[in-house]
This record gives structure tokens, sequence and C-alpha cells, in this order.
């Protein structure tokens, strides 16, 4: 009977605490869940308020508080990064890849952490593991916004090739996005490519013949290429639809200039195009006097120029002294080093046409 | 016994998860981490108020740690504890840990474990061995759901709790931790107590920086148990009348330390989860080791209820992420992440301050499940260990346990508790076997050894012995004539033994003290004395001739 007490209370006893148990651990889960998510939400806030300091607080509590989750790890290691505390990123940041290797986030994370370190080759790799990565949700979007990163980094850093090639997959993934075309026209200008713009360019104005922005981005492309008469077109429709856009005007402006210069067109006289082409080489050479400050450098090719434009103009001018003269502005211009081609920007156009 | 260590596996597992989870939600409650000052001063000194005097007033069995207690249980009390001192314990610590006393939750739930095995054997009917060899199998179900390593809890249970790698109740022990880890995980899932980083040894000149660990690991123990001990003994000499009171000065110290440093406060497990994890910074890191070296033993030594056991894990992980945010600062490329060391550190604190070696390796280990760790952490934790043991001979429990006048079987006695006992040779008190009577001059204390054929014995009265007294100390007292309680030193103690002593044991005692009888005194008291026992009475026990004694030992 004792015996029959004992393990009746016995019983009753273990019943209790198990859902005594329970209950707290759902309490403890609950209270800790909502704490971490609490301290997520605050780091985050302040993260993309670009306190990156201030919020690597909250996140280290979310983190230390939910430890296998790995978004909480990602963003404080995103905090960290933008903090310069790298030494303090990286473990972090191994750690995550070692549990999640294929993590489209966590290899967003190590490109950031690279592109900070300075390691731009790593940097690429990470995004391009970010991009084939696995991502929980809008995969698709995901990985066009890391694409899209990517690209801007290499645009930043002036890698034309590897911009290119980006900037045809990205056109190959997301070819009816009109938000991604907009941004692929100038891109693929910058990354050298104006046939490419153009083509982007139509697309757009097929769908909105007045989008006055690609009207202007179509000009620029055509002026690019060389197609004077066609970038005209295509500015001019932007002017007739905002007559008070600067910028537009600016490349009327610009455009002018470049007509005005062209030694091209074939129903140019002789007399012309020399005139043209001795205007090119004073452009060339003032550049290059403003860009380059040793005499001793290219120092044939300046005297050249110089005896060039000393020279009067010949009784009778052919073709082929107008082609003499803009040799030696070629000559000039390539001699000068890559950063006095901004300078001029109608010298530039004439140059790239001639150099086509 | 197959199934009652099923069933106090589970029990005590569901217990001790309780026992967890509701200090862990009331001290979050009591001082949430972002909460204002004056609350870190007043919470811990209420909650020291009200459970100094609930432990004066109904539990005073439930003070201090509640592993001196459990072997106090165990050696002298054959293994009862009672419900009265389990529902205090829990009762009081989970007070005292949730308002933030710098106290551990593992000792505790040694104690209450311990007590319900108790109980549930002592229900069931069982006799006094059978309730006594329950007692480690409670230990170790507590141990495995309050630090979620079964094996670390099998082997503090022997290693610590018994004594006796080899006790015949290993298998009881080894289910009861396995039941209630299962019980842990079944509530818990399957979260480990501390988020531990890969380990890796990074260069072997950390070999090197693991040494220094050991070194600064033992010195922080020894500093550690020299100032609980210190502390305690303080507190002890006020009046009875403010023993209710004297945990209030626990709680306003630590709460004076937690206004400037909230992580000093409570058992700190996620402060050691973020040392792990290098989330604190190294001057932070070093502070905390400081300020729990001063607030534990302040917390402890004025009574209130809570152990040691936690904190020196904590300890030991900021003395370990100490020593490694200093060496990776040096060394960036030769050395590991401090969470690293900060994980090493902590079995070189426990091995430093509670002393089982063996338990503080396989405790980490458990923690870690990674081989890699093993060396550094048995190099650290050996070099902590000897220079514990060096400069303070005593391990901690006994050295408590000896404070409130009870002396406890150490691992290293406990280890020669084989063959004859005393108690089968001594002499029980009887009118034939008197004490020396304290007011005897020093002719009539000479005459008395000179009846009894032996150069000393026991002086006292009743069952109450004041010392040992022995002709050399007779013949050497300054002024003939003087009485024998003068000669006595009481300060210092005095050569005894215990009744469960092996003779071989008493034999090592005599020939140390230079006696050749010694008295058979209690292990609650030692100057409660149950006999004597004489170097003839060993010698007969062996069939040494009594006339072959006689010759050599009795003096002229």
């Amino acid at each position: 009977m004792k015996r029959g007490t004992t393990v009746a209370i016995l019983t009753l006893i273990v019943v209790c605490l198990a859902a005594a148990d329970q209950f707290l651990a759902r309490v403890e889960s609950a209270e800790v869940r909502n704490t971490a998510e609490h301290s997520y939400a605050t780091g985050s806030r302040l993260l993309e308020n670009g306190k990156a300091r201030e919020a690597i607080d909250d996140l280290r509590d979310a983190h230390s508080l939910e430890r296998q989750n790995d978004l909480y790890a990602i963003q404080l290691i995103a905090a960290l990064t933008s903090a310069g505390r790298i030494n303090e990123a990286e473990p972090l940041l191994t750690e995550v890849l070692q549990r999640e290797p294929n993590d489209g986030r966590a290899s967003l994370a190590a490109a950031h952490l690279m592109e900070r370190k300075g390691d731009m080759a790593e940097a690429e790799a990470y995004f391009h593991r970010a991009i084939y990565g696995q991502w929980q949700d809008n995969t698709d979007a995901r990985r066009i916004a890391v694409r899209m990163e990517l690209i801007d980094l290499l645009a930043q850093t002036n890698r034309k090739q590897e911009l290119l090639a980006e900037l045809i997959s990205l056109q190959a993934e997301s070819p009816a996005d009109a938000g991604i075309q907009r941004r692929l026209g100038p891109l693929f200008l910058e990354a050298g490519s104006p046939a490419r713009a153009i083509d982007v360019y139509h697309a757009i104005l097929d769908k909105d013949h007045q989008d006055i922005a690609a009207l202007e981005g179509l000009g620029e492309a055509e002026l690019e290429e060389g197609q004077y008469r066609a970038a005209r077109e295509a500015f001019d429709r932007a002017h007739e639809l905002d007559a008070e856009n600067e910028s537009v005007r600016n490349h009327l402006n610009t455009l002018s200039t470049v007509t005005g210069l062209d030694p091209t067109p074939r129903q140019l006289t002789s007399a012309e195009k020399y005139r043209r082409s001795r205007r090119i080489l004073e452009m060339a050479r003032e550049q290059y006097g403003a860009c380059v400050t040793d005499v001793a450098q290219n120092r044939t090719t300046v005297a050249a120029a110089d005896a060039a434009l000393a020279r009067s103009a010949p009784a009778h001018v052919t073709n082929e002294a107008a082609e003499e003269v803009l040799s030696i502005a070629e000559m000039l211009w390539h001699a000068a080093p890559a950063a006095c081609a901004e300078k001029s920007e109608p010298l530039r156009l004439i140059m790239r046409k001639l150099a086509a | 016994m197959i199934i009652l260590s099923l069933v106090i596996g589970l029990v005590v597992g569901l217990t001790v998860t309780a026992f967890i989870l509701l200090t862990g939600r009331l001290a979050a409650r009591m001082y949430p981490p972002n909460s204002a000052a004056w609350r870190r001063i007043l919470v811990p000194t209420a909650g020291a108020l009200v459970s100094g005097w609930l432990l004066v007033r109904y539990f005073p069995n439930a003070r201090g740690s509640g592993i001196p207690q459990t072997k106090f249980a165990l050696f002298i009390r054959n293994g009862v504890i009672s419900l009265r001192t389990v529902l205090g314990k829990f009762a009081c610590c989970s007070i005292s840990l949730a308002s933030g006393m710098a106290l551990g939750r593992e000792g505790p739930s040694v104690q209450i474990g311990a007590g319900i095995a108790s109980i549930i054997g002592r229900r069931f009917g069982l006799g006094p061995a059978n309730v006594k060899a329950l007692v480690p199998v409670g230990c170790a179900a507590a141990l495995a759901a309050a630090f979620n390593t079964p094996i670390a809890a099998v082997l503090f249970s022997l290693e610590e709790i018994l004594g006796d790698m080899h006790a015949p109740v290993l298998g009881s022990v080894v289910l009861s931790s396995a039941t209630s880890w299962m019980v842990l995980h079944l509530i818990l899932g399957d979260q480990p107590l501390f988020h531990v980083p890969a380990y890796q040894l990074v260069h072997p000149l950390e070999f090197g920086i693991y040494v220094v660990l050991g070194v600064a690991g033992g010195l922080g123990s020894v500093a550690f148990v020299k100032l609980l001990l210190w502390l305690r003994m303080l507190f002890k000499r006020f009046p009875r009348s403010t023993l209710w009171l004297q945990p209030a000065a626990g709680g306003l110290g630590v709460g004076l330390m937690g206004w400037f440093m909230p992580q000093v406060l409570g058992v700190g497990y996620d402060y050691v989860d973020r040392v792990l994890g290098g989330d604190i910074p190294i001057t932070t890191v070093a502070v905390l080791a400081i300020l729990k070296i001063v607030a534990t033993p302040l917390c402890y030594g004025s009574g209130n209820a809570g152990g040691i056991f936690g904190p020196s894990l904590f300890i030991g992980a900021m003395i370990g992420g100490t020593v490694g945010g200093v060496a990776h600062l040096l060394l960036p490329g030769l050395t590991a992440a401090p969470g690293a060391y900060a994980l090493v550190g902590m079995g070189t604190a426990f091995a430093g301050i509670v002393r089982t070696p063996l338990t503080s390796v396989i405790m980490i280990f458990e923690m870690t499940r990674d081989y890699a760790i093993i060396v550094p952490l048995m190099i650290s934790n050996l070099i902590s260990f000897m220079i514990s043991r060096q400069l303070q001979p005593e391990p901690i429990y006994e050295a408590l346990a000896l404070q409130e006048g009870v002396v406890l079987p150490t691992g290293e006695s406990r280890e020669e508790l084989y063959g004859a006992r005393v108690s089968e040779v001594m002499k029980a008190l009887s009118e034939a076997t008197p004490l020396l009577a304290p007011d005897s001059d020093t002719g009539a204390a000479l005459a008395f050894l000179d009846r009894r054929q032996c150069n000393s014995w026991p002086a006292g009265e009743g069952h109450f012995t004041g010392g040992l007294i022995s002709r050399r100390d007779l013949e050497a007292a300054p002024r003939p004539g003087m009485k024998v309680k003068d000669l006595l030193d009481s300060e210092n103690g005095f050569p005894h033994v215990h009744a469960d002593h092996p003779v071989s044991y008493a034999l090592e005692r005599m020939r140390e003290g230079g006696v050749d009888v010694l008295p058979v005194v209690s292990r609650a008291s030692i100057h409660e004395i149950s006999g004597v026992i004489g170097l003839r009475d060993i010698l007969e026990s062996y069939g040494v001739p009594d006339a072959a004694f006689f010759s050599r030992s009795i003096p002229g």
C-alpha cells in the first residue's frame, strides 16, 4: 500500500514537473526569440541608417542569443565590415561559411568583406558564389541585385571586360525588366559597347517612344558610335519633348561641336577637311600641353605637331595633306595620358570615330 | 536498483530543468540587461534579505553550495537528506540566483538531486546502505541536467562526491545520468549550454601560451579559494543574531559591482558564451575575471545559497579570454582566437578550484566534442591543479566543511579506506577506557599514562575531547603541577582518526604524531570522541604478541 502510494505520488510529481518544464521552456524560447528579434531589428535599422558602429552592439546581442541564426550572424558581419572591424568579422564569417558554404547571403557578406579588404579578385569570386548560391526567398531578384552590385563594383574599378561580361549575363537573365534595361544602357556605354547600348535604348523606346531619358541615352550611344545624324535625331526628339532639359541641350551643343569638327563626311571639300584636321590638331596639341609638362616626352611627335601647325595652309589643299595632319593629331592624342581624354568630350568623340 | 536509477534520473532531470529554467526566467525579469542601475543594487540586496531570512527561519541546511552538504549527508548521515532541505534549497537558491547573486546553480542542483534520490530511496523502504548508495546516483543525474555533460556528471560523482572511481554504484550512476540528460534534451532540444567555437591549434607556440594560461588559472583559483575561505570565516565570527542579515552584505556588495558592471550579476553563462564567441572586449573580460573572483566569495562567504561550480567556469573563461586576447594581440598570426583560450580556461579554473582534474578535462571535451583540445586542456589543467594543490593544500569543499567543524574524507584519504577499519580495532569509551580528566595535574597525568602503558591519551569529559596529551607534553610542561587542560593545543587541532579509517592509516597518523594512542572522533566534529585506538590494539589485531610490544614501546 505504502509502495503503491509512493508510485502514485511520484507519477503525479513527474507529470506536474514535465508540464511545468514544458511551460517554462516555451516561455524561455519565446522570450529569447523576441529579445533577439528586437535587437536584430534595432541593429538592422541603425545599419541601414549608416550607423554601423552603433548597430554592432544590438546585432551582437541578437547573434549571441541565437547563434544558429545565420541571418543575425550575417547582419553582424555586415555591420562589423562597414565599421572596418574586419578582424572581428572574419572568424564569424568563416564559421557561417563552414556551416553553410552555399548560402548566398553568407557569400555576399564575404564579398563585401573582401571588397573592404581591397582583395578585388576574391570579392568578385564571392559575388559569383552569391549569385549562384542558395537564397531562401526571392531568389531571382536577389541574384539580380547581387549581380548589379558586382556590376557597380566593376564599373567603379574600370574593369571593362568583366563589366561587359556581367552586363551580357544580366541582360540574358532579365530581358523584360524595364528597370534593369534602363540601368543597362549607360552601363553598356561605360563598358565600351555603345552598339549594345543602342539596342537596349531602342528596346525601351519601342515600349515608350516618349521616354526622354532613353532618347538622351540613345543619343549618347549614337554619338559614341559616331552616328551623328542618328544622335541628333534622338537629341532633337528629346529636346522637343522637354525643351528645358539642360542635359539634352548640353549634348546638342557637344554634338554641334563634334559635327563641326568631323573630317570624315564624304561631301567635305579637301580645303574644309584640311581646315577641320588642323583644328583637331590644335585642340590635341592644346590638350597635350595642358596635361604633359615634361617637354622631353614624345619630343618628335610634339615637334611634328608644332611644325604642322606653324606651316600655313598650302595653296592647293589635297586630301593627303589633311590626312597627314590628322595622323599627327592622332599620334599626339595617343601619346597623352588616358586622363587627358576627359578634358575635351568633342575631341574624344572625334578621336574615337577616327580610330573606328 | 536499475529501475530506481531510471526513476531518479527522470525525476531529478525534470526538477533540475525546472530549477534552471525558473531561475533563468526570474533573473531576466528581476534585472533585465538594460534596466536602471538602482535596480541592480536593490534586487540583489532585497533577494539576499528574503533568502537570508528563509535560510535562518526555515531551511538552515540549505545554506551554501550544496556539494559539501551532500558529502556531509553521504558520509555522516548515511545519505539522509530531508524533503525540507530539498524544498529549501530549491526555493532559496531560486530567490538568490534570480536576484543576481554571483553564485552557481550546479552545486544546489547536486544537493537537490541527491536529496530527491535519498527521499525516493527511503520512501521505497531501502536500508541505510542502499539509501547512501543512491546519493551519487542523484548527484550525477542533477549534474547531467544542469550542465548538459552526462559523462562529466558521472565522473564528478565518482571523483568528487564518492572519491572512488571504482565504486560499485557506477552502473546506477551512468543510468541516472543518461536518463536525466535525455529528459533535458527532450525538453530543451539539442541546444548546448555554450556555443563553443571550432577549436584549432594554429601554431605549436600556443602550447607555451597554454602553460601561461595554466599558471594564470592556478593563481586565480588559489586567490578565489583563499578569499572565499577567509570571507566565510570572517562572517562566521559575527554574532549568530546577525545570521539572517549577513547575506544582505553579499547582495549589497555584488549590487554595487553590478552598478558599474552588470555582467557580474547572476550565473553569467550568457557572458561566458559571449567570451567564447569573442564578442566581449579584452579589457571588459579582464575586469570581469577580477570582479567575479571578489563577488562570488563575498556572496558565498556572507551565507547566501548558491554554488561555486558555475562561477569557477565563469572565472576560467574570463582568465582564458584575457590570456588569449593578449596573446592574439601580440601574435595574431600564431594564435587562435581568444574564444579557444576561454574554453580551455574554463577547465583550468575548474581544475584549480574544484580540484577534479579528470572531470574538468572530460567536461570541456564533452562540450567541444573535439579531440584537438585535449592536449592543451591537459597541459593547462595539470599546471593549474598543481599550483592550486601547492598553495592551497586543502580542497575547497573539504576546507569549507572543516570550517563547519566537519571532517570530510578527501580523495586522497579515501584511497586508503581499504583493509581493516579503526572501528573494528578501537576501544569504545567506557569505565574501563575513560578519558584523561582535563583538571588532572601533570603528575597525575603521567601516572595515568604509566597505568595505561602508553605515551599518549585523549583528555576530556563524557564524549567531548579537548585534544590529545602526550608524555612529551607533560614532561615539557613549563612548571610542575600544571593542569592538563592548560597544555592542550585547542587552536591547531590534534592527531586523530575516524572510525571508517583503515588501521594502516591510524598507524601512519601515529608515526606522524609520535604517539601510540589516537582518539577516534566523529567526522561531524573532531571534539566528539567515540573511543581510542592504540598501537597495541593494532598489533594485537595483526597477531603480534603483547610482550614484544611492551619490550619496545614503553619508556623506562
